[in-house]
């Protein structure tokens, strides 16, 4: 992502400086009195305008007179002041200032503001998030990652979900990207390594830690200081591990393998898996206190299979600089037939595979030639179609009563969504007369 | 807005900067942290003075 262009007018340089700290990793320029504000806001470069009010010991309100032509060069206007009685917050909005904010706590508040300002612009920054970032047209997931990245500028941990290769590790850099943080995006997968090995990838190790380290060498959350530390497959960590690393989290520091002396690294964390989380909570194989410093915000990214509009976005921006590849008509329609058990990361190896082999126009025959065959195309929902919570449903209370509880869901949604009226559900559902005054009897007996 | 309203907002304005500079000043590096410091030192002295003005008493 660009840097957003930051003017911050402000006389204060203690306030400068706080103000330069919680704006790092953004373009930041800064006007110290009227003169200087006034002719760089006439320039009107920048996206975002931080204001003070009061400019100078004498001054009465002059950065209100900064907001008409902040507004009139179409600049997100933000007031930051220490006045913030109603007469003064009622000027400022009426001048067209966006937001009002009191000095004191603008770590958080910026975050705020620069993440308010992303979704408010047009949706052009939004936009190209979506085309560049993390592709999709999928309206669902387009909410989601909007959303994720309100949080993107905060030091909160976030935890993604989702099968193997839907984004997750696409969706860890852009956040990382959109953190405003300078260091760097270390990512790591949890289940590539034995925990020894593990240990020392994450915490280094000195020179004579174990056999073999014949050199110190640092770990990844020393890399990831003032940076990300992206890591995947939680849920393949052993509970020692998990111990060590909530430790590190919790203090942002650590001691290297054979180090006797305390490490310190502000690193944020993002953390994924693709396994169930409360399973593994159940089974005791994600600690809950670790848990509880990995989750923050949770975002669940759905398999193509379930945004199969993504499909054609995601080939063309795979061969964006490359061969563009065009499909026959059946090809495509069995592109999106196909489920794509393996997700983005199998579209992308087809994609490959496809352009590495093709002259002119991709025919079905072609297509049908990469496609995994493990995943046969199936016009009707497949039968191993169900969720991980069904199935799970099914192992509790027996198949029998968990079908029930499935038609019971099916029925009384249908119901809530024609408004109670009966003959729909047997229309829409194709269903008898006897299952559902059975279902709702049941339903009424158990006080669903 | 009279004098000793400026010196009311004066006085916030350097106490909020204040406290957000010692948060600052905990994650600071240390080639940064002298220069921090003084402005904190800088922004203390102004609020000396402007106490100061406050109990000389008011100028309305």
């Amino acid at each position: 992502m660009d840097k957003l262009n930051i003017l911050v007018v402000e006389d204060n340089e203690l306030a400068r400086t706080v103000m330069a700290n919680n704006l790092a990793g953004q373009a930041v320029d800064f006007a110290k009195d009227k003169a200087t504000a006034e002719r760089k806001l006439k320039a009107g470069r920048y996206d975002i305008c931080f204001i003070d009010l009061m400019l100078g010991n004498e001054d009465d309100y002059f950065g209100l007179k900064l907001i008409p032509l902040a507004v009139s060069k179409g600049i997100y206007s933000v007031v930051m002041s220490s006045c913030d009685t109603e007469e003064t917050i009622g000027r400022a909005y009426a001048l067209g200032c966006k937001e009002f904010y009191v000095k004191g706590n603008e770590g958080d508040n910026i975050a705020a503001i620069i993440a308010r300002y992303l979704q408010g612009d047009g949706g052009k920054k939004i936009q190209s998030v979506f085309s560049t970032g993390f592709i999709t047209n999928d309206p669902a997931t387009r909410a989601l990652v909007a959303e994720a990245l309100k949080y993107a500028s905060t030091s909160l941990p976030l935890l993604i979900l989702g099968p193997s290769g839907t984004g997750k590790t696409t969706l860890a850099e852009l956040l990382h990207v959109h953190s405003g943080r300078k260091g760097a995006f270390v990512a790591m997968n949890c289940a590539a390594y034995t925990e020894e090995l593990l240990e020392a990838e994450l915490f280094g190790y000195k020179k004579g830690a174990f056999t073999g380290a014949q050199e110190n060498r640092k770990g990844k959350l020393a890399q990831a200081d003032g940076g990300t530390l992206f890591l995947d497959e939680i849920g393949a960590m052993s509970q020692t591990m998990q111990l060590k690393l909530l430790k590190a989290i919790e203090e942002r520091s650590f001691y290297p393998m054979g180090a006797d002396k305390l490490e310190y690294s502000d690193f944020r964390i993002i953390s994924a898996t693709l396994e169930d989380v409360q399973k593994l909570l159940a089974e005791n194989k994600l600690r809950f206190d670790f848990f509880q410093r990995v989750h923050g915000m949770t975002i669940a990214l759905k398999p193509l299979a379930q945004r199969k509009c993504d499909i054609f976005p995601l080939v063309e921006a795979f061969t964006k600089k490359a061969k563009r590849l065009a499909f026959e008509l059946g090809a495509k329609d069995y592109l999106l037939a196909h489920d794509w058990p393996g997700n983005t990361r199998e579209l992308k190896r087809f994609v490959e595979l496809v352009a590495a082999g093709t002259q002119g126009i991709v025919m079905l025959e072609t297509v049908k030639k990469h496609i995994t065959h493990s995943a046969p195309v199936q016009t009707q929902a497949p039968m191993r179609d169900i969720t991980q919570a069904q199935y799970d449903c099914a192992l509790k209370y027996g198949l029998s009563a968990a079908v029930d509880r499935f038609s019971a869901g099916v029925i009384n949604r249908n119901l809530s969504e024609n408004n109670g009226k009966k003959a729909a559900a047997l229309k829409q559902l194709k269903i008898s007369k006897c299952l559902l005054y059975a279902t709702l009897a049941k339903c009424k007996t158990e006080g669903k | 807005m009279t004098d000793t309203e400026k010196i009311y907002h004066r006085l916030k304005s350097n106490a909020v900067s204040l406290k957000s500079a010692v948060d600052m000043l905990q994650k600071c590096p240390p080639e940064k942290k002298d220069k921090l410091i003084g402005l904190m030192r800088e922004a203390t002295q102004d609020i000396m003075r402007l106490l100061a003005e406050l109990e000389a008493g008011p100028k309305t």
